[in-house]
């Protein structure tokens, strides 16, 4: 067992609880569940402080905290049984067109076409689009190499993009009927 | 001369957009949208919409209620590694360390405030030397008025919850006669939000976070040890009253004023008037210092 003293929980406290809002978000596309989610920030953090000497300062406190929930979600998963959502790479290796990306959507529209990107997609888009994750942050926050991630985003981007498409396109149709 | 074609940029451009690209690649999309129009409205469309995704997402944040409880598990937990490093130090118990736990519940915060005053409630009878008044470090003042600074300011902003005063006070045993106290409180204008513990420059104060009006008031107890003191020598307690110290001007607006026991500090710190702050010293900190002594010569 560390020693841990005062001066690092203060500095744990300032450092750590700030990403408690970006932690909270990805947790809830991860479980879909308000209490849940929380639930999972809050190990999170308690995890963190726990090995909280084992960080190294200057290295990505943001990307060691996604880690770890990533790790605890996944422990999770494997002691409740229950399977991973494989991606449907059929169903992604597929896509072969990619029409133009719509010059106008709403935020309404691209959270409905974010909910459609197959989990294993959506996770890294998130990490790299909205919380700007570097690709080798995320292959070490999922535990997956980085080859993986590229072709993972690549058509998690693809896919939100085809949603996008699709919308803009039915809107287009219901436009064209009236 | 390399050149990319439209299949090719399309393919790598939100590598591009996440700054992923090796330079010579990012040339190449450069030169690449300079001559193709439709790259061009593809590359501001992609952006756009990744401005529009993050703006959508990042809307949604924990909950003001989920980060305060979140803080004080996580005091809870530490408050139990902080235990077992003083057994694993084999040090004598603090008077401090035993609060931590305690004060880092909120369900804990007002027992504990009942606790503290009743303690001193049922020692009235017992006649107590009181402590020496030493003169204070300046490190202590300072540790007071930062913790003041950094604890009770930056605590309230982040919670914003000046409007919801403590409930629950009368869920106690008003024959403990600490509501009498509590009731003091209000009779000065105070209201009451917090009571936890704060670790400020190795040192560890029990604090009490209260506001009147726009003003900030922090009530902080302390042990008094060596470093509390200006000699850093604890004097032995010879039995002389200590009386109301006061120190002005800390950091520039904060008042700080303190009472001594023989094992403990009692200081008022806020943003009111020297006066003022003096006057809610006596109101709040004397009867604290007060049972403090009652509670220590047993």
């Amino acid at each position: 067992m560390s020693l841990k003293t005062e001066q690092q929980l203060t500095d744990f406290e300032e450092l750590a609880l700030g990403f408690a809002d970006q932690l909270f978000r990805v947790a809830l596309r991860l479980l879909r569940n308000h209490e849940r989610a929380e639930d999972l920030v809050q190990e999170t953090f308690l995890q963190a402080w726990r090995s909280f000497h084992r960080f190294e300062t200057g290295t990505n406190l943001r990307a060691w905290l996604y880690k770890i929930m990533f790790n605890l979600h996944y422990t999770d998963l494997r002691r409740n049984k229950l399977e991973l959502v494989q991606a449907d790479e059929m169903i992604a290796a597929t896509i072969a067109f990619d029409p133009p990306t719509p010059q106008f959507v709403t935020e309404e529209e691209v959270i409905a076409a974010l909910e459609r990107v197959p989990k294993d997609f959506q996770i890294p888009v998130m990490l790299a689009d909205i919380e700007e994750l570097s690709y080798l942050e995320i292959a070490e926050v999922l535990n997956i190499p980085k080859g993986t991630v590229m072709s993972r985003l690549h058509r998690g981007r693809k896919i939100l993009r085809m949603e996008l498409a699709d919308y803009a396109r039915s809107y287009g149709l219901k436009v064209a009927e009236n | 001369m390399q050149t990319m074609d439209c299949r090719n940029f399309k393919e790598v451009l939100d590598s591009y957009l996440s700054d992923e690209l090796a330079v010579e690649t990012n040339h190449l999309i450069i030169r690449h949208t300079e001559h193709c129009a439709d790259c061009r409205s593809e590359m501001a469309a992609r952006r756009n919409l990744r401005g529009i995704l993050r703006s959508a997402v990042t809307t949604t944040t924990a909950s003001p209620d989920f980060k305060n409880r979140l803080r004080a598990k996580l005091r809870e937990e530490a408050a139990q590694d902080f235990q077992s490093n003083e057994v694993a130090h084999a040090t004598r118990e603090s008077f401090v360390s035993r609060w931590w736990a305690k004060f880092t519940m909120p369900q804990f915060a007002l027992a504990t405030a009942a606790l503290l005053l009743a303690v001193g409630a049922f020692s009235l009878f017992s006649t107590a030397p009181p402590a020496l008044a030493a003169e204070l470090s300046q490190s202590l003042w300072q540790q007071a008025a930062g913790d003041h600074d950094h604890c009770a300011a930056n605590w309230l902003k982040s919670v914003q919850e000046l409007d919801a005063p403590v409930t629950g006070a009368d869920d106690y045993d008003p024959e403990l006669k600490y509501l009498s106290k509590y009731s003091e409180h209000k009779a000065l204008g105070l209201t009451f939000h917090s009571a936890h513990v704060c670790p400020m420059d190795g040192r560890r104060f029990v604090h009490f976070v209260y506001t009147r009006g726009n003003d900030l008031i922090s009530l902080l107890v302390t042990e008094r040890d060596a470093q509390a003191l200006k000699n850093g020598v604890i004097p032995n307690d010879d039995g002389v009253k200590a009386g109301l110290q006061q120190q002005i001007g800390l950091m520039d607006k904060y008042s700080v004023n303190a009472y001594q026991t023989s094992k403990h500090v009692v200081l008022l710190v806020s943003t009111l008037n020297d006066q003022q702050n003096a006057e809610i010293a006596e109101k709040l900190a004397k009867p604290i210092s007060q049972h403090l002594r009652k509670i220590e010569s047993k």
